[in-house]
């Protein structure tokens, strides 16, 4: 299976894989329908486990892992591999995911549960970031998503999205800001 | 957490301090902590928290997405072919609403003004020889 994208130089067995990845990318282009159920196999399990961490929820987690490889297949075209096919759908697949949570589930206050254990803790300071994330505009998110997930450099994220790379790092900023005011006012 | 975590987390606020020294720092300053907090949060999240490599997707999932594909895919070409239907309607409207305003359209005001500059066939036998 593929791993999200690595920030160093890839191996050999990492650049194979990647190759073989993108020659089933160009298939699917061309709608071959096995080609994209090979994507889907290879993508799907970090793409779940990612949409499960933000939904808590195994069958939410999979509406949003169904809703994220449909958008990944109506922007192959645009898909430019600068990362690896499962760390991008794992990307759109938290979008998702926050996007389903948000519409399922009425915001409840994380400063007003009791204290928890180490990993309730991790999964409130999870959950505040969901929420965090929920906060900012669907641009703000994705680009901040992409960054942070992806591991996506700014340039390849401002022609993703059609902007420039100022904008983009402007962007970056004021999000990042934005959650650490979240993570700074949250209880200790 | 452990002191070493804590310390590859630690914001700018902080880069001096170590072990316990950081930890009694994090307790006092709510920006740091706030900083690892949120570092964490992000580990958690790309699942670099050691819970080991996903499981693989059931077969019953990849069938579900590839229906749904499909689904999705007539949808779009459905919305494609709608889509085409109403530019052709529309086209021949205007075409037939152009061609109809031609035909009935009153002449220029410089062809009036022309025709009456011409002298009548009915004066001309008025006219001296």
């Amino acid at each position: 299976m593929l791993g999200p994208v690595a920030g160093g130089a890839p191996s050999a067995s990492a650049s194979s894989s990647g190759s073989a990845e993108a020659a089933l990318v160009e298939r699917a282009r061309r709608g071959d329908e096995d080609a994209f159920a090979e994507l889907v196999r290879i993508a799907a399990p970090s793409a779940l486990a990612a949409a499960r961490r933000v939904t808590e929820d195994a069958a939410l987690a999979e509406d949003a892992a169904q809703e994220a490889f449909l958008r990944a297949f109506r922007a192959l075209p645009r898909y430019e591999q600068r990362s690896s096919f499962s760390a991008w759908v794992r990307t759109i697949a938290v979008n998702a995911a926050i996007d389903i949570v948000r519409r399922k589930r009425p915001e409840s206050p994380v400063e007003d549960r009791p204290a928890r254990g180490g990993g309730e803790k991790r999964q409130e300071d999870l959950d505040l970031l969901r929420k965090a994330l929920a906060a900012l505009s669907p641009i703000d998110r994705e680009i901040l998503l992409a960054r942070e997930l992806e591991g996506v450099g700014d340039e390849a994220i401002a022609r993703r999205l059609g902007l420039t790379v100022t904008g983009v790092r402007v962007r970056v900023h004021r999000a990042r800001r934005k959650l650490r005011e979240r993570f700074k006012e949250a209880r200790p | 957490m452990k002191g070493t975590d804590l310390e590859a987390r630690r914001g700018a606020g902080c880069q001096k301090l170590t072990g316990e020294a950081l930890e009694r720092h994090l307790f006092l300053c709510a920006d740091c902590r706030g900083n690892v907090r949120l570092s964490t949060a992000w580990d958690t999240l790309r699942g670099d928290r050691g819970d080991g490599p996903p499981p693989p997707a059931s077969e019953a999932f990849v069938s579900r997405v590839l229906q749904a594909r499909r689904g999705d895919a007539w949808r779009q070409r459905r919305r494609r072919l709608l889509l085409a239907a109403a530019a052709v309607l529309l086209f021949f409207f205007a075409a037939g609403a152009n061609s109809r305003n031609r035909e009935t359209a009153p002449s220029s005001a410089e062809d009036v003004y022309a025709s009456l500059t011409t002298p009548s066939s009915a004066l001309e036998g008025l006219l001296p020889d």
